[in-house]
């Protein structure tokens, strides 16, 4: 299946202010609108991460819309577009934007039904930590979770800021002493992106997402081959898992017959049409 | 804020205008996003310069190049660089600027570069921000070989391999991947290389005989976190020439590693953009205000 740039989607873009933020937010309709708006609201990555994702977002946008849906994305408070809050980005903060945009799309789209609620990375350990957020949604698409905060932070932060050769650094620490040195501190600026200590405490702590409780519910867990035990770890479960390969960094594409694009092509056939056949089909189909 | 969207019969995209909170501006700080980024910028930074051009009186342009982000490719034989002079165009003749300057990041600063040679009357200041030397270290300087990605590692490979000789083990290819990225630096060529591919000998000749008019100034920031530069004397000398090659006279160079160590780099990067842009400014005869100090404070 290749993603159909379509000519058949509409795209606006805009600021919306939703309680105390700005949140910056992307709508793509289809013009032929059906009968019966369905809602796909799409959940970004954060830091770094939400940069590289914004292109394959927008793709899969696309390609939900012209398969009838009205896809919704956003970037939450102090991340990607949207305006800063006065304060840091928080589990607490990110849950506010995500209820605001729920309650955004009910009133912007009165009739519409909240169909598929696809979280991204940090934005599903969001969900893990309050399952209540996917509330009102008929199906849930977890792609690619961070299975380890604690492990993900030390790696994209406290390591990368030792290597960038940063002030803390400069002080000769260890990464075990940096992150003992973090704890004391009220503000935390690591890697280019700024902390709440409490935020971070929270995210070296956690440990990995096995006892979420979201596999009664009707979601689908996409995550990269390179993770493939994590099927024979949760084989006795009921959740539904899906191995693809995600290559969320993808370059400027427009030749797609490009022998050196092959490979991308089909990573991202591969999630998008796994992605469409969950949110269109009946939602049964078992691991 | 300000959503500005441009789209013509080859391309769309979106950006997002910065005005000055104290309305009119006579400069625009347009910014170029790195391959496979958004207008977004590495690490937030560009909205983050963006803020901060904005509240010293620079309106700041960052917008998704083609191919990236939200942008949308309706041809596949895009002249990007021409599509992306297009869309400054657009809004430098919307809101009436009478100075534009490019800021560019790694590849972006390439982009950059190529515009102000073929737009040399437009812009009055280039600031490339950690350009990348040569295109190969685009995946090489992302990550260790390790942890490239197969299919970009089979072709990092047969780089190594036409350097090196046969690789037999993945230990063997990732020192011959360091290898080899070092052997880069010495390279006489670097984005010339990068133009060459679409451009004949005589066109390259003629390039190389362009001359930015005088204002043109240009200005290099260079973070040795980043292993394009692994010496930075040997990458500053490497920079300086080939710069001098495609016509701009003394670059400043900006090295982020003697700089006072309680900044975080992007605001000792942000504080020379926007110190950089006052100068150049102030050069063609307007005045110039002062840098807010507290607002480097990110």
């Amino acid at each position: 299946m290749k993603p159909n740039h379509l000519s058949a989607t509409s795209e606006t873009f805009h600021f919306e202010k939703l309680g105390e933020s700005i949140l910056y937010i992307s709508t793509f309709t289809p013009f032929d609108q059906p009968s019966k708006t369905q809602v796909v609201l799409i959940c970004d990555a954060l830091w770094d991460e939400q940069d590289r994702t914004l292109l394959v977002n927008t793709k899969l946008s696309r390609l939900l819309a012209s398969h009838g849906y009205t896809v919704i994305r956003f970037d939450y408070s102090g991340s990607g577009n949207s305006g800063f809050s006065n304060g840091y980005i928080t589990f607490e903060t990110m849950a506010t934007d995500l209820n605001n945009m729920k309650a955004w799309c009910a009133s912007s789209f009165p009739k519409a039904e909240l169909h598929t609620l696809i979280c991204e990375r940090v934005s599903c350990n969001l969900v893990f930590t309050q399952p209540t957020l996917t509330s009102g949604f008929r199906k849930t698409i977890f792609v690619h979770p961070i299975l380890n905060l604690s492990h993900f932070f030390k790696w994209n932060f406290v390591e990368r800021e030792i290597i960038n050769s940063n002030a803390y650094s400069n002080a000769g620490l260890s990464e075990t002493q940096l992150i003992g040195e973090l704890q004391t501190q009220s503000e935390i600026s690591l890697n280019g992106f700024e902390f709440d200590v409490s935020f971070v405490r929270t995210l070296l702590g956690s440990k990995a997402v096995w006892n979420c409780d979201l596999q009664e519910k009707n979601c689908l867990y996409i995550f990269d081959e390179g993770y493939y035990r994590i099927k024979d770890k949760w084989k006795d479960t009921q959740r539904k898992i899906e191995m693809v390969i995600i290559s969320m960094r993808l370059a400027s594409r427009t030749n797609w017959d490009s022998e050196d694009l092959k490979h991308d092509k089909v990573f991202l056939e591969d999630l998008f049409s796994t992605i469409l056949n969950y949110a269109t089909g009946d939602g049964d189909r078992g691991v | 804020m300000e959503i500005v969207v441009f789209k013509n019969d080859e391309w769309s995209t979106v950006g997002v205008l910065h005005p000055p909170k104290d309305g009119s501006c006579n400069s625009v700080l347009v910014m170029l996003h790195a391959g496979a980024s958004s207008k977004t910028g590495h690490k937030s930074s560009f909205v983050k310069l963006a803020r901060l051009a904005s509240e010293n009186g620079i309106c700041a342009f960052r917008f998704d190049l083609p191919g990236d982000g939200e942008s949308q490719i309706f041809i596949n034989t895009l002249d990007r660089v021409k599509a992306i002079s297009d869309a400054i165009n657009y809004v430098v003749s919307k809101y009436k600027y009478r100075n534009v300057f490019l800021m560019g990041h790694c590849v972006g600063a390439l982009r950059s570069l190529e515009i102000t040679r073929r737009y040399p009357e437009r812009i009055a200041g280039v600031i490339l921000w950690h350009i990348v030397p040569i295109l190969h270290n685009l995946y090489l300087a992302e990550r260790p070989p390790h942890k490239l990605p197969i299919q970009r590692l089979k072709r990092v490979m047969s780089e190594v391999i036409r350097f090196k000789g046969n690789i037999k083990s993945m230990t063997t290819l990732a020192s011959a991947c360091w290898s080899l990225f070092r052997s880069m630096l010495s390279f006489p060529i670097s984005f010339v290389r990068y133009q060459s591919k679409k451009r004949s000998g005589n066109d390259e000749k003629q390039l190389r005989n362009i001359r930015m008019p005088s204002l043109n100034k240009v200005m290099v920031i260079v973070n040795p976190s980043r292993t394009h530069y692994e010496n930075m004397e040997q990458g500053e000398v490497f920079l300086k020439e080939r710069l001098e090659d495609l016509g701009f006279d003394g670059p400043e160079f900006v090295q982020l590693n003697k700089k006072v160590l309680s900044l975080d780099w992007q605001t000792i990067a942000f504080g020379d953009t926007i110190r950089f842009i006052f100068e150049c400014v102030e050069k063609k005869g307007y005045s110039v205000p002062e840098i807010k100090e507290d607002s480097l404070c990110l």
